[in-house]
């Protein structure tokens, strides 16, 4: 007699699989940047310097010396400086979160957002 | 001629439970969003806090508490806020949203976007 072919056992394997490697792969775990809020008194009694720069619409960032590119900015920063990220209002979020990214990798101790004037 | 055989009914059901299981599972990890949105991507980011409330700002300005529509003003109190935002949204209308935060000592605010 032939043995019956069971359709159930690989295809329940398969779907286990699937599931299984979804869930290592973390489908559904967002990834976010976080910004700490200077807000009221915690962000003027800060010690250490503060820079403000201007994050333009087309990506690059004005400073009081003039405009450089974020890469070049966040290389100078260092661990004891906080920024303000003076945003100019047309800038695209994207353009903000690509700032916002770079900087988290610069030793910076606290970036503020803030639309320009 | 070979006669076509039927599936056991027990391969179907396993079949049925294990896609609803994926279905399951997949929604209730899925963010669900009260309006289109386009996250912005990064080359880095940190795995977000899912338990705090959320903010979505549309890339129209339509800012939402979780899913219902709230004007800045109706923004309740919270240690730590998740924004998510548009990747096309102007910072204008984000720009009001973090000051309404600011004055209400929100400490932390993670901003959501996709990794790639």
């Amino acid at each position: 007699m032939r043995k019956r072919k069971e359709l159930a056992q690989p295809s329940d394997i398969a779907f286990l699989l699937i599931i299984f490697f979804l869930l290592l792969a973390g489908v559904g775990i967002s990834r976010a940047i976080p910004i700490e809020m200077e807000s009221g008194s915690r962000g003027a009694d800060a010690a250490g310097k503060t820079l403000s720069v201007t994050l333009k619409q087309n990506g690059s960032i004005e400073t009081s010396t003039g405009v450089m590119d974020i890469e070049k900015l966040a290389a100078e920063l260092d661990s004891a400086t906080r920024l303000t990220l003076l945003v100019e209002g047309q800038t695209r979020w994207q353009q903000v979160v690509h700032t916002l990214s770079l900087l988290s990798e610069s030793p910076v101790e606290a970036v503020n957002l803030e639309e320009a004037p | 001629m070979r006669r076509k055989r039927t599936p056991p009914a027990s391969a179907i059901t396993d079949i049925a439970f294990l896609l609803l299981l994926f279905f399951l599972i997949l929604a209730v990890t899925t963010r669900q969003l009260p309006t289109d949105i386009s996250l912005p991507h990064t080359s880095s980011a940190q795995k977000a806090d899912e338990s705090t409330p959320t903010l979505t700002v549309s890339a129209q300005g339509e800012l939402f508490l979780e899913q219902e529509a709230i004007t800045i003003q109706d923004i309740p109190f919270s240690e730590t806020y998740t924004l998510i935002a548009d990747r096309d949204t102007p910072f204008t209308h984000i720009a009001p949203v973090l000051s309404q935060l600011r004055s209400l000592n929100v400490e932390v605010l993670e901003c959501i976007v996709e990794e790639r």
